[in-house]
């Protein structure tokens, strides 16, 4: 098929589809989906830590709905956020390889919403291609995948306020925002923190304790604050314009924080992820759901929300149900999966594919052999190094660096006995029937999806030339500084 | 002489007692307080892998048994039972406040009048306040109430002082001495009282990383509460559960957040930690009794007063009669009577402890004694023994987070009631379990009909051994209900 050709029935056929969709769509609520950057499910007030300070969130939660089971695709930013915007897993989508694209006939959220009446705007972090496959009012200040990657939701204020305020029939804006994402090129690491004391913060039993990964794990945790801050004064601006008792607002993130197995994994801390829905007048305020949903699910709930209707052809499953308080549970099983490739510092592909219920989680690891590598191990972030020599004297830091790096072919975990998933049962007698279920609910998901495992097709990296620049200068910046600081 | 008696002989002469004065066993009686039985080394699964090479050595040089229970899971009422042999119905020791009866006939005091050395060491904790000396004992060294891990102020035998140190070297040390000072004209009997692993858990410095790199999970019962009584899932969030404040390793509580866990596991780490120097200690006391040359014509006892529920149906502590919370180590080294390395699948209770040593050491009978002695049970699975038994638990006011407990274990089935204790109808739900095929309790068959008749079968057995033990009219408190309230600084 020839490009334009292919390009001209794409559009042809997208808007056959949304001109079917209009016509029969009443009006909705406006919509607003605050979407951050690597924030784990259990840093946030609402989700029961006693430390961090996130009142804007938890307020958030107070007037609205607190989903307790919510998972994301893969906890990488791309693949996770493709699904998002198109309610498909990434393998289906095609862009599961980090910094890569959907397939470019792939519908998304504008495609979906416009027809329904709503100006579909995206403030912030994009991190998607092809353009054709999102094609949002883009409030950005760049459209290329790479773009934004710093933006933060206090850079759109104006724009916002002008759309709250604006008369155009109901919205729907994706505020994506790059906090609390590592800062400074983004791979050395987090900040330093004035607001929190290394020595308060709870780390969770997998993070090894020693005062380089408190440092950063403080400095994640102002970046949460200050994410919080600008959460506030966005529903601030909501709250004082016209559009205030009718909208909709949701957050969420792609996944957890840049911490080793949090992020690049599929441990819960890795895709275990915030959600709370806000809907004025239809949610019970401070209420609470646990029924297991996955953020491709968002897409399909919106548009019944919305007034539309579902498409049949993704993976998201409405859970408007549980939203309206008519049911208490969604799923019985989220997957996802993770390539590795991609990602800055990677080694060889070391893939996962994961299924969980509510109590247990089944992971296979399609290359058991490979030595996993990538920013946590060859930047240090998150304090690894100190990890590394952590692990010389003590066996349970020398026990967490090896299974981080050295995955065995199967784990399965009980997250009601063991939420942190440090004992592998995989290899138990007592749960063999239930790690047998799983394992065949991945094989049927893996045929569905058309998911080739180790030969999963995957789209090559669209890096320009100018950021392979860029990222040399910034190397030899960060290596002439480290001499000075060394000395 | 005494190494040239073969064991059978002695054993004979014994059971006649017709035990000459001077070939008397001494009695070593190491009782620490709120051990669970897989906290030693010798168990199949040893809690967090806990390796305890001196309490093992009794496991591998004497005689194990592998179904021993307390009769109450309260320290002062079961250390009450371990030493009168009695059910606390009869000692009336009900609650952690009450002291032992001072004409209450227990083991030392018959020992001491049938001609023994006895003294008392260490945690003796019935009667809160008071540390003074109580009949039937030559040496005594106790405290108040709970004592603590690091310098305890003892009651030295008549004299108050302030012991620096580890409690359980401390008491090692005073036990060792006084070994060695001992009148060797006569047999002795010791009772050797740990406080070690009692909360609040505070680990020698030495071991307190010793489980830093062991995963703690929560038992899977603590998920499994449909079906069980409502009060169960009442104390969750209080100071007996697992969401609670976790006797203060836990700051902010309730916490029912995945990362309650956190609190959890240091609160086992230290739990456990404190056991291993309750072992160095057996290792120092057994070194002491072999350099007197006395080892094996000691009976070395090693038990509890009562079990620990860690996470288990959702609670911590005891005083339930769950598994994990009356399930407790018993091992015996006396190579003259019990074979090494031999293991005991009766079920043997903490009241029969002082018949047992009383017919072993020749000393008589306890009139009062409501237990049997297993010395004949312990080297014959086909012996004779008993059917059933009796479990009791009294509603504790300063204690509020577990009803009144009246419970029945025949066989493999056990069946618990929780009386109100105005005699009227049950108020709460009552469980039934069949531990051959759930051993963990996860399946309340209580409401099952297919289970009805063993039921009744069952709740008909409770009512004969209260009647048997003399229980009848059963007294006991009112339930005031499962409280959200914290106990009172002093007495937790």
């Amino acid at each position: 098929m020839k490009p334009l050709f292919r390009y001209f029935c794409i559009i042809f056929m997208t808007s056959a589809v949304l001109a079917v969709m209009a016509s029969t769509a009443p009006e909705g609520p406006n919509i607003l989906l605050i979407f951050s950057d690597d924030h784990g499910y259990e840093d946030c007030g609402v989700y029961g830590n006693p430390t961090i300070a996130t009142p804007n969130i938890d307020g958030l939660a107070a007037e609205g709905m607190r989903f307790d089971n919510a998972f994301a695709t893969q906890a990488i930013c791309a693949p996770s956020r493709q699904s998002l915007y198109t309610g498909l897993y990434p393998i289906r989508h095609g862009g599961h390889r980090n910094h890569t694209e959907v397939v470019p006939e792939t519908l998304s959220l504008p495609h979906y919403f416009e027809p329904l009446g709503y100006q579909v705007h995206l403030a912030g972090k994009t991190h998607f291609g092809p353009k054709s496959a999102f094609p949002f009012n883009s409030l950005s200040k760049s459209e290329n995948i790479f773009s934004d990657s710093d933006s933060m939701i206090s850079d759109y204020f104006g724009e916002l306020k002008k759309v709250f305020g604006s008369a155009n029939g109901p919205f729907f804006i994706v505020a994506a925002t790059s906090l609390p994402h590592t800062r400074f090129g983004f791979n050395d690491g987090y900040p330093a923190a004035d607001k929190y004391k290394a020595a308060d913060i709870p780390l969770p039993p997998y993070l090894l304790d020693t005062p380089e990964t408190r440092i950063e794990r403080a400095g994640y945790y102002e970046l949460v604050s200050k994410l919080d801050d600008d959460i506030g004064t966005l529903l601030t601006l909501l709250k004082d314009s016209p559009a205030a008792d009718n909208t909709l607002v949701i957050y969420s993130s792609d996944h957890g924080a840049g911490f080793a197995f949090e992020k690049w994994t599929n441990y819960d801390a890795g895709l275990h992820v915030p959600l709370i829905v806000k809907w004025p007048k239809q949610i019970k305020p401070n209420s609470a759901s646990d029924a297991l949903v996955s953020l491709i699910d968002l897409l399909p709930t919106l548009m019944e929300v919305a007034g539309g209707k579902a498409p049949k052809n993704i993976d998201g499953k409405s859970f408007l149900p549980v939203l309206n308080g008519e049911s208490a549970d969604h799923r019985e099983l989220v997957f996802a999966s993770h390539t590795t490739l991609g990602i800055r510092n990677a080694s060889d592909a070391t893939p996962i594919r994961t299924v969980r219920s509510k109590r247990y989680k089944y992971i296979r690891n399609l290359n058991p052999d490979g030595h996993f590598t990538n920013n946590v191990t060859q930047k240090g972030q998150g304090g690894w190094f100190s990890w590394l020599d952590k692990a010389k004297t003590n066996t349970f830091a020398a026990q967490q660096v090896q299974r981080y790096q050295q995955r065995p072919a199967e784990e399965f975990y009980d997250l009601l006995t063991d939420p942190y998933e440090l004992k592998n049962l995989a290899g138990q007698a007592e749960v063999q029937a239930e790690k047998v279920y799983l394992s065949q609910q991945l094989d049927l998901w893996m045929t569905q999806q058309n998911d080739l495992g180790l030969d999963a097709p995957v789209t090559p990296m669209n890096t320009a030339w100018w950021q392979v620049l860029l990222a040399g200068i910034v190397f030899v910046i960060q290596f002439f500084m480290s001499l000075f600081s060394g000395a | 002489m005494k190494n040239t008696i073969s064991p059978l002989l002695f054993a004979s002469l014994i059971s006649t007692g017709a035990v000459a004065v001077e070939q008397r066993p001494n009695v070593l009686l190491i009782l620490t307080d709120d051990q669970r039985w897989d906290a030693v080394g010798y168990h199949d699964k040893p809690l967090l892998g806990i390796d305890t090479p001196n309490i093992d050595r009794l496991a591998e040089e004497g005689v194990q048994f592998n179904n021993m229970f307390v009769t109450s899971s309260l320290c002062s009422p079961s250390r009450a039972s371990f030493l009168s042999g009695t059910y606390a119905h009869t000692h009336g020791v009900r609650d952690n406040f009450t002291d032992y009866p001072r004409e209450l006939e227990s083991f030392p005091m018959a020992m001491q009048k049938s001609g023994y050395q006895t003294a008392y060491i260490g945690k003796w904790h019935m009667g809160e306040a008071d540390d003074s000396r109580r009949p039937g004992y030559d040496y005594w060294v106790t405290h108040k109430g709970q004592g603590k891990y690091y310098d305890t102020t003892f009651n030295v035998d008549g004299e108050r002082q302030t012991v620096l140190g580890y409690y359980a070297h401390v008491v090692t040390d005073m036990a060792n001495d006084w070994i060695k000072n001992r009148d060797t004209d006569k047999p002795f009997a010791m009772v050797l009282g740990h406080k070690a692993p009692h909360g609040p858990f505070i680990p020698e410095e030495k071991y307190q990383n010793t489980y830093d790199n062991v995963a703690v999970t929560y038992p899977d019962s603590a998920f499994k509460l449909e079906g069980k009584p409502e009060w169960i899932k009442e104390r969750l969030p209080t100071w007996h559960g697992i969401y609670g404040p976790l006797y203060g390793f836990r700051e902010n509580f309730p916490d029912m957040s995945q990362a309650a866990i956190v609190d959890f596991q240091k609160f086992v780490r230290s739990y456990t930690a404190t056991i291993n120097s309750v072992d160095d200690s057996v290792g120092r006391v057994l070194k002491q009794l072999e350099d007197e040359g006395i080892l094996d014509n000691t009976i070395v006892i090693y038990s509890s007063d009562n079990s620990f529920l860690l996470g288990e149906h959702g609670m911590i502590d005891k005083r339930t009669m769950h598994e994990a919370s009356i399930r407790v180590p018993l091992v015996v080294r006396y190579p003259k009577v019990f074979k090494a390395g031999s293991s005991v699948d009766h079920q043997v209770l903490s009241i029969d402890l002082a018949p047992t040593l009383m017919e072993l050491t020749g000393a008589g009978q306890l009139s009062n004694a409501q237990g049997q002695s297993w010395v004949a049970a312990a080297q014959d699975k086909d012996a004779e023994w008993r059917e059933s038994w009796l479990y009791e638990y009294n509603y504790e006011e300063q204690f509020p987070y577990t009803p009144n407990v009246r419970g029945v274990r025949k066989g493999d089935w056990k069946y618990v009631a929780y009386p109100h204790g105005d005699g009227g109808a049950l108020r709460h739900k009552e469980e039934l379990y069949n531990l051959a095929i759930d051993p963990a309790e996860e399946f309340n068959l209580v409401d099952i009909s297919k289970h009805a008749e063993k039921l009744a079968e069952m709740r008909d057995e409770l009512q004969l051994v209260l009647k048997n033990s003399n229980s009848l009219p059963d007294r006991m408190p009112i339930d005031k209900g499962i409280k959200s309230e914290l106990p009172e600084a002093s007495i937790r």
